[in-house]
């Protein structure tokens, strides 16, 4: 998982459960405008992500991509605050 | 509206050339609290204001600015002239606006500044000498009982005739029959009165006495229990909470509680209450979701439980996380939630499909819950438990629900697998009635739902309004009894699409609002995401939505086609025949068994886990 340390706090851990992402992608259809936004995911350092929602209109899409920070069973970070 | 006692005179004031709305709406609440008002036009030289003002003699000069320029020296020259001319002695001069900043008016000598943001309330608490009170301060949230105000009289002469038939069958069916489900839900209640006479029985009994009630108990429980208590060996992705975690969670419910604002969600009406169901896996996130839906104004909420439980005969016990969907019903889980509720968030413990039917029940009366739930033909047909050894649980379950004073709601989720609304409706109300006979309280929950028989049927073709509105005209006509559309309203119209999602809830809160309905379950906007969690702020976002709805439908109401009344009327007189067959076929249980109240053909299939698990009394 990424790291986004501010004085010596992962800033990351303060996100109770997970971190979305909404945008417009300009691609040639779905199937590519979920590989970008996949890997503009990868590329921002989550590794836990998933399409949560995506639709084509023309010359791009729609999407919502999710990183999962905290799982429920995880071990919250953010409960020590 | 509250008079004032003390009547006052005031000038307001707009010195912009055209904003003049705020001064217009405080204007309209001082004369409706019985002030004298005079509100000038905008865009007037000071000089005539001061003129007016020794005119009227005003207690209050309430002045407003929105434009920046040249503000401070407008409103400096002002006070001048205020001061000149006597007017500043005799009158207090408040500024507010966009413009305004509540030290620049203090510099000036305004007797009070008010900038964007500020609400009417605080001029007007400024007037009236009485400390300005926020609005969200003011909101006192009362637990309300759903069942208050309905008689519960059937209003169907044949109906009611069949439903005491039933009804007296399925009680004398059970009368000589028991389930370990029956044994562990009575242990379980001695259990914890013991618990509770600690002052009066010694340590040493109350031990030697819990150690022999859970050997009875475990003598009643499958394996996967068994293991956990004798072995310790935990099911597949659970783990016990750490020390660390529970001192964690309980500062994190000391400090929510500390900072809480609650926020009402209905506008102008009281009705529907609003619920939504949390069961993320682990109690600490669910008290997360259950915090923030408090925030967001939720009146109440549901304990969703995982499946593998509702088909395990037995509880576990201890803080247990679950990697997957549903919370794990414990005593101490459930103890920790209840701990973490604000005490006008109505909590329901579900009880309504398994195996722990009667024993949850117990620990839901307990505990503290408001509320449970209980289905025994829904359970039965689309949840995986045995006909009759829910049917024998259930009637338990129903007295325990009656002997804790919980109301009970009765899902129809059988109309999701195809069951019509009708055999479901049939179903439930064979089940509202055992309520009644056992003197429980039971709500009706039908689904506001696009459900394969309306896709099959064509009924929502057109709207999504006609069928659901015919299935509450349905039951009206039947009984008197508390409604709450269920779970979750909208059911099979969500779609990944957030924005989509929160829209379709919040329609068909509308339309929950506009029939007048006591309670609705909203799902969040992940709702139809199934690849993984429902996020916190996906609560926030249906929740947002729904209030927004009642902002803009008030007490207006939605205007069904000619169609609803039509679908109402045929409704119950399929209901009629439903009920009919399953007096036909002389036994409640075996009409669930051949389909009478949902069959394979519709998608419904009669459970099979505790089958063969009835014993004679």
């Amino acid at each position: 998982m990424r790291k986004i340390i501010t004085k010596g706090i992962n800033i990351l851990d303060h996100i109770v459960d997970s971190l979305d992402i909404e945008t417009f992608i300009v691609c040639k259809n779905e199937k590519e405008g979920k590989k970008i936004g996949v890997q503009l995911m990868k590329g921002l350092g989550f590794k836990d992500t998933d399409v949560v929602f995506i639709e084509y209109g023309n010359g791009g899409a729609r999407i919502r991509l999710r990183a999962n920070v905290f799982k429920a069973g995880d071990h919250y970070k953010w409960l020590d605050f | 509206m509250q008079l004032t006692k003390e009547k006052k005179k005031i000038l307001l004031v707009p010195l912009d050339p055209v904003h003049d709305v705020a001064l217009k709406i405080i204007n309209r609440r001082l004369k409706d609290r019985g002030h004298e008002t005079i509100l000038m036009p905008p865009d007037i030289p000071i000089e005539e204001v001061i003129s007016q003002a020794l005119k009227v003699k005003p207690d209050i000069i309430l002045i407003s600015r929105t434009l920046g320029y040249g503000v401070a020296e407008l409103l400096g020259r002002f006070i001048d002239l205020a001061e000149a001319s006597g007017i500043r002695s005799k009158a207090k001069i408040v500024i507010g606006g966009k413009a305004i900043k509540p030290e620049l008016a203090a510099e000036l000598g305004f007797d009070a500044g008010y900038g964007e943001g500020a609400d009417f309330g605080e001029a007007i608490a400024f007037v009236e000498g009485i400390k300005y009170i926020p609005e969200e301060e003011k909101i006192i949230k009362k637990k309300k009982d759903i069942t208050a105000g309905y008689n519960y009289r059937l209003h169907h002469q044949k109906i009611e005739n069949m439903l005491n038939e039933i009804t007296e069958e399925i009680l004398d069916w059970c009368k000589d029959k028991t389930s370990s489900g029956i044994k562990r839900a009575h242990l379980r209640e001695k259990m914890i009165s013991l618990k509770a006479e600690k002052s009066k029985i010694s340590h040493y009994d109350i031990d030697k006495k819990i150690t022999e009630y859970k050997n009875k108990y475990l003598e009643n429980c499958d394996e996967l229990i068994i293991k956990y208590y004798k072995e310790g060996i935990l099911p597949k992705k659970v783990r016990v909470l750490g020390k660390k975690e529970q001192k964690s969670l309980e500062n994190y419910i000391k400090k929510s509680k500390e900072v809480a604002k609650y926020k009402k969600i209905q506008h102008t009406t009281d009705k529907p209450l609003v619920f939504f169901q949390y069961g993320t896996g682990c109690p600490i996130m669910d008290i997360v979701h259950i915090k923030t839906g408090e925030s967001w104004g939720v009146d109440g909420v549901l304990h969703f439980d995982p499946s593998w439980g509702a088909r395990t005969e037995g509880f576990l016990e201890g803080y247990l996380s679950h990697e997957e969907d549903g919370s794990i019903i414990t005593v101490q889980n459930l103890e920790k939630i209840k701990e973490s509720l604000n005490s006008s968030t109505l909590w329901t413990v579900r009880a309504h499909r398994g195996l722990n039917t009667p024993e949850t029940v117990v620990l839901a009366g307990r505990l503290g819950a408001d509320l449970t739930k209980i289905n025994i033909v829904y359970g039965s047909l689309n949840a995986g438990t045995d006909p009759g050894r829910l049917t024998l649980d259930g009637v338990e379950a129903i007295k325990l629900a009656a002997k804790y004073n919980l109301p009970f709601d009765e899902p129809t989720n059988e109309e999701l697998g195809g069951v019509p609304a009708y055999k479901a409706f049939a179903g439930m109300l064979i089940v509202a009635k055992l309520g009644l006979e056992l003197g429980a309280k039971p709500i009706l929950k039908p689904l506001f739902c696009y459900s394969p028989d309306v896709m099959i049927m064509g009924r929502m073709d057109d709207n999504y309004i006609d069928y659901n509105a015919a299935k509450i005209y349905a039951l009206r006509s039947i009984i008197d009894a508390p409604i709450w559309p269920g779970e979750p309203i909208g059911f099979m119209t969500h779609t990944e699409d957030r924005i989509q999602s929160s829209m379709t809830t919040a329609l068909h809160a509308a339309l929950a609002t506009s029939l007048g309905v006591d309670a609705i379950t909203i799902a969040s906007s992940d709702e139809a995401y199934s690849r993984g969690s429902i996020s916190v702020t996906s609560r926030i976002d249906t929740l947002r939505a729904v209030q927004e709805t009642f902002r803009f439908l008030g007490k207006a109401e939605i205007k069904p086609t000619h169609k609803a009344r039509e679908w109402s009327n045929e409704l119950v007189s399929q209901i009629e025949k439903v009920l009919e067959n399953v007096l036909r076929k002389g036994s409640f249980v075996a009409a669930l068994y051949d389909g009478i109240l949902g069959s394979k053909e519709d998608g419904a299939y009669p459970g099979r886990a505790g089958k063969n698990t009835i014993f004679s009394k």
